[in-house]
């Protein structure tokens, strides 16, 4: 591995033997080779890669006639239906491959920067992102399935509504901790200690929430009566599914919704 | 290790692996002279030295001796033709000293005789766009569909 013939095709065919602990490490790697690499390579399972074989510092570059040009062309990104039928362990290697090549592409990009030039297909790295994504659901659905039969649990962090230093309610995921909170003098110092004032503030800032909220739901019921207004004859049902916290027919029903006297029913 | 959230760790306890991790780490060209087996990588701001070492030997099955890691403070400059400052990210650089006998030299990736000057962007522009548009209005119908439907 020195100078100048780090690259070059005969040095990776040796570097491919030699990995996949063939029993050709003492064979003499001549100017015939190459047919005989692309071969085995073809036959081996590394032919699932979409990288270079070989390995070492080569792996963070691209194949070297792809060097300078300015545009490479490469496929689409893996969906998640494809990566659903696939078992775990393919899976793994794919993220790897994966990986290597955002590698790959992110030193590409850094070495266009320094040298001003114009970084060659850029979504290849959006491509590789959504692949590896994709991979992160598959994994997530399979872990949250295991989980529920195992456990009856999704497996997901929970969380919850805590007081904060001032005792306004908010979400937060939980977090382990190796010294229980009561015991922490870190937690007794920043927790929510009650005073007077900070509850009175609390409860009128409650009940402003309590107010807005309370508009927000009158909003959309105001919505359904005028849209009963226009259309009377609306699918129930389907309003039922898009508004579960509003009784529908309560608002076909009352008077705001019957609009102009042409309309009324009695 | 990785970016996502581990149980925590506690003594006697089977140690803790990262199977998907999602650090990433690559070479650049040094800019000062460095000895000939010592790479310079950016990596992920979270990465100890000992994630180095790890996620180099048993990914690229690269022999590493030694890692020195430092953060380097991103530039800080005033924004172009407006009245406030721009700072870049901090980045976090490692720099691997290689097995014995292992040397590197950072590759030439833009030959300047293989580049073509007279390459014409508009045209890889177009149709970048026009694919993009092809592929929004194939899903606009079908969006909750899996993608096997239709073919």
């Amino acid at each position: 591995m020195a100078g100048k013939n780090y690259f070059t095709s005969l040095h990776l065919i040796k570097q491919c033997f030699l990995r996949h602990g063939s029993h050709a490490s003492s064979m003499r790697v001549t100017r015939k080779t190459p047919k005989m690499c692309i071969q085995y390579i073809c036959n081996s399972r590394a032919s699932f890669h979409s990288s270079s074989v070989a390995c070492g510092m080569e792996e963070f570059f691209d194949q070297p006639e792809n060097w300078g040009k300015r545009e490479i062309k490469v496929g689409r990104a893996w969906r998640v239906g494809e990566l659903r039928i696939k078992s775990n362990e393919d899976l793994h290697k794919l993220w790897y491959v994966l990986l290597k090549e955002q590698n790959m592409l992110l030193a590409l990009e850094y070495a266009c920067k320094q040298e001003h030039h114009l970084f060659p297909n850029p979504e290849r790295l959006d491509k590789v992102a959504e692949s590896m994504s994709n991979i992160e659901t598959v994994v997530k659905e399979r872990n949250k399935a295991y989980m529920m039969l195992e456990t009856g649990e999704t497996g997901d962090r929970p969380g919850g509504k805590v007081k904060d230093i001032y005792g306004r309610f908010e979400y937060r995921d939980f977090q382990e901790c190796h010294v229980p909170e009561e015991l922490n003098p870190v937690y007794e110092k920043y927790h929510y200690i009650p005073h007077p004032e900070l509850d009175r503030l609390n409860l009128l800032y409650s009940e402003k929430l309590r107010r807005e909220e309370t508009y927000r739901k009158n909003e959309k019921r105001r919505y359904l009566q005028r849209l009963f207004q226009k259309f009377p004859n609306m699918d129930v049902e389907m309003l039922k599914e898009r508004y579960p916290d509003i009784d529908i027919e309560e608002i076909r029903d009352s008077p705001r919704s019957i609009g102009h006297h042409d309309n009324n029913r009695a | 290790m990785s970016n996502r959230l581990y149980p925590l760790y506690q003594r006697g306890n089977p140690q803790l692996r990262s199977f998907l991790t999602n650090f990433n780490v690559f070479p650049v060209r040094p800019t000062v002279k460095q000895p000939p087996n010592v790479v310079t990588f950016h990596c992920s701001m979270k990465m100890t030295v000992h994630d180095i070492k790890n996620y180099l030997t048993k990914i690229y099955k690269l022999p590493v001796e030694h890692v020195r890691m430092e953060i380097q403070m991103g530039e800080t400059r005033r924004a172009v033709a407006a009245n406030y400052i721009v700072k870049d990210e901090d980045v976090k650089v490692a720099y691997v000293t290689l097995g014995e006998g292992q040397t590197f030299q950072f590759p030439n990736l833009l030959p300047a005789d293989l580049i073509d000057e007279d390459y014409n962007y508009d045209e890889q522009l177009q149709r970048l766009t026009k694919e993009y548009k092809a592929s929004i209005k194939l899903q606009k119908d079908r969006q909750h569909l899996p993608s096997w439907f239709g073919l």
